[in-house]
């Protein structure tokens, strides 16, 4: 199975591709689970969340392919600023790094705690990697453009 | 006190006055990427409600069925403001659901001796038909 769409990073449009993807994968035999949804539906709304706004580069390529059980999910967009692609670059490498996931993700709760008022979460990659069970790793393709793939095994 | 609705999410909230009891039923799918902006009203209103009549906040995920990272944050925020508030409030959530126990689980962190805080973990009722 190979998908390739190409969106405007709009809130919107995760329902809709959701609905693609599960139809497709649901058709090759492999149900939408919990951690699929989770892990697809996260990376979507990062991707969102920091993509770029300017005209020429407001989109986000989505690839999806399903070989040999195992299945690859890569986003690539345009980031907003600098310091959003550090962050993301920096959450991946310490998932790569640590391998802990579940220490990496109770330390980002105990983080959230710790902090006055409500700030961004940034658990997303982290609950990728540790409730999901997915594999992580980022590109970049050119300044501030980045793809960030998830993969596993189903 | 006040139902919430908004998109595939929906809080029910009953106010239990003999046991001096507000439960929040959590229903569906929170999936908004910007929920503070209907949460955070929502607890105030609930916060209020619990210091004009004296009551305890359950905040029950049972029903729940997906939450995003962004709904996390924004329940963490929620429990803090409860405890600041001194009103004692109960995570309830269903043990048996993978997700729920990775996430919910974690909250532990906030039950004190105090006893302001605590968690509830249900297992799931199976129904056995012929």
């Amino acid at each position: 199975m190979e998908l390739d769409w190409t969106i405007k990073p709009e809130y919107k449009a995760i329902s809709v591709i959701k609905e693609r993807f599960s139809n497709n994968l649901v058709a090759e035999g492999i149900p939408f689970s919990y951690d699929i949804e989770m892990g697809f539906t996260e990376l979507m709304e990062n991707s969102i969340k920091y993509s770029q706004e300017t005209p020429d580069h407001n989109s986000i390529n989505i690839k999806i392919t399903l070989d040999n059980h195992f299945l690859m999910i890569t986003l690539s967009n345009y980031i907003k600023n600098e310091e959003d692609l550090r962050s993301l670059t920096t959450i991946i490498d310490r998932i790569n790094e640590y391998g802990k996931t579940e220490n990496l993700y109770l330390n980002r709760i105990n983080e959230i705690i710790s902090q006055d008022g409500i700030g961004k979460s940034q658990l997303g990659l982290y609950r990728i990697a540790y409730e999901a069970e997915f594999g992580i790793r980022w590109e970049k393709l050119g300044s501030r453009q980045i793809a960030i793939t998830i993969k596993k095994q189903v | 006190m006040d139902n919430l609705t908004q998109g595939t999410l929906s809080i029910e909230a009953a106010v239990n006055q003999d046991k001096k009891v507000i439960e929040l039923v959590w229903k569906g799918k929170s999936v908004d990427l910007k929920p503070d902006v209907f949460l955070l009203p929502y607890y105030d209103k609930v916060i209020n409600e619990a210091k004009n009549t004296d009551c305890s906040v359950d905040i029950n995920f049972y029903h729940l069925i997906y939450m995003n990272s962004s709904t996390i944050n924004s329940i963490i925020y929620f429990i803090k403001k409860l405890i600041a508030e001194n009103i004692h409030s109960k995570v309830i959530y269903n043990k048996n659901l993978k997700w729920q126990e990775l996430n919910f689980s974690t909250l532990k962190i906030f039950v004190s001796e105090n006893g302001l805080f605590d968690i509830e973990e249900r297992k799931q009722e199976w129904q056995v038909t012929r």
